[in-house]
């Protein structure tokens, strides 16, 4: 559907932006949008314009960003704010700093408590010297912080979320199954616990930073 | 004298320009354009023209408006809007809360003209 009528230069530049722009869109939804501000341009344009009348009309357009953003993907219930400027989130700030700190508020804190823990009580007893629970306490926080980051996000489902608050609590318990008395003085599989521990953390967050690039409609 | 902030300003805009996308098309059906300049005449109304696109696609997708594809003699098929029953029946209920809100606005404001 699209024409085949030039554009000036300038709203011809403006279309590739919003091409680029809608990759953040459903495919089916991209080419539509597409036609449509095309047709506005051709509208509001001429090839003979002046540079000053197109940008004009160019800066009522808006930035192509906050065009694409103002479009709810298929799917979603239209909500209140549809004709507003809100941009669709994906991987924003806030997904990356939640999966920052629900991968590494966690990890530090399990493996590093439980090392202390290991060493310090010299492999027989169960006494936890008060300054293990000070050091684990911070990145405990931040692992807190970032389940909450993570929860108040819409950019994962409930089940991608469920997964994400489960990663660290199985790693832990990976990692402690390294204090066990015939584990925890053989140095090979205590270590193959800990890697382990580590690689189920980092592949959540993997798996979150790839669930947050999807969108809605992709389910 | 200190203008209305940025953020009050956009939310007002917000609740109310799709009513004004319906009651534009309510007396005769009009193409994406012509709805998108017009609306982009009133001042203040429309900051982002590009946005209404969006919008109309989900006034589309919702059922309150219809469109027709038309030829044009002055360049490619143009997209023709108008209203739905169910379009119709949602400016209805606008237009009463909006003249309601409206003159209890201007009443405690004091600007208005006492209904």
């Amino acid at each position: 559907m699209s024409t085949s009528t030039l554009l000036h230069p300038l709203a011809a530049d403006y279309l590739v932006r919003l091409r680029v722009a809608v990759r953040a869109l459903p495919r089916e939804e991209r080419q539509e949008l597409i036609v449509e501000i095309e047709a506005h341009l051709n509208e509001a344009t001429r090839v003979g314009m002046s540079n000053a009348a197109v940008l004009s009309v160019i800066d009522r357009l808006g930035d192509p960003d906050e065009i694409v953003g103002a479009q709810q993907p298929a799917g979603q219930p239209p909500s209140p704010q549809a004709t507003g400027t809100v941009v669709a989130r994906r991987r924003g700030a806030q997904e990356w700093a939640a999966i920052f700190l629900v991968m590494f508020g966690g990890v530090p804190a399990a493996l590093v408590g439980l090392f202390l823990v290991a060493q310090l009580s010299g492999g027989t007893g169960v006494q936890i010297p008060a300054v293990v629970d000070v050091i684990a306490l911070g990145p405990v926080s931040g692992w807190i912080a970032g389940l909450m980051l993570m929860w108040t996000s819409d950019a994962w489902t409930r089940g991608d979320k469920l997964l994400g608050t489960l990663a660290v609590p199985d790693a832990v318990a990976l990692a402690s199954l390294a204090l066990i008395p015939g584990i925890q003085d053989r140095p090979g599989p205590r270590s193959l616990l800990l890697l382990l521990a580590a690689c189920v953390c980092i592949a959540s967050g993997f798996y979150l930073a790839w669930r947050a690039g999807r969108t809605v409609a992709d389910g | 004298m200190e203008s209305l902030g940025e953020a009050t300003l956009t939310q007002l805009r917000k609740g109310v320009l799709e009513f004004c996308v319906l009651a534009l098309i309510d007396d005769r059906e009009r193409y994406s354009f012509e709805i998108v300049h017009e609306l982009g005449q009133a001042d203040g109304l429309v900051t982002t023209e590009g946005t209404l696109y969006p919008m109309l696609s989900r006034l589309r997708k919702e059922g309150v408006v219809d469109t027709t594809w038309r030829e044009s003699s002055t360049g490619p098929p143009r997209r023709y809007y108008r209203l739905t029953s169910r379009g119709r029946t949602r400016l209805g209920a606008f237009l009463e809360e909006w003249t309601r809100f409206r003159q209890s606005v201007d009443m405690v404001l004091g600007t208005g003209v006492t209904p």
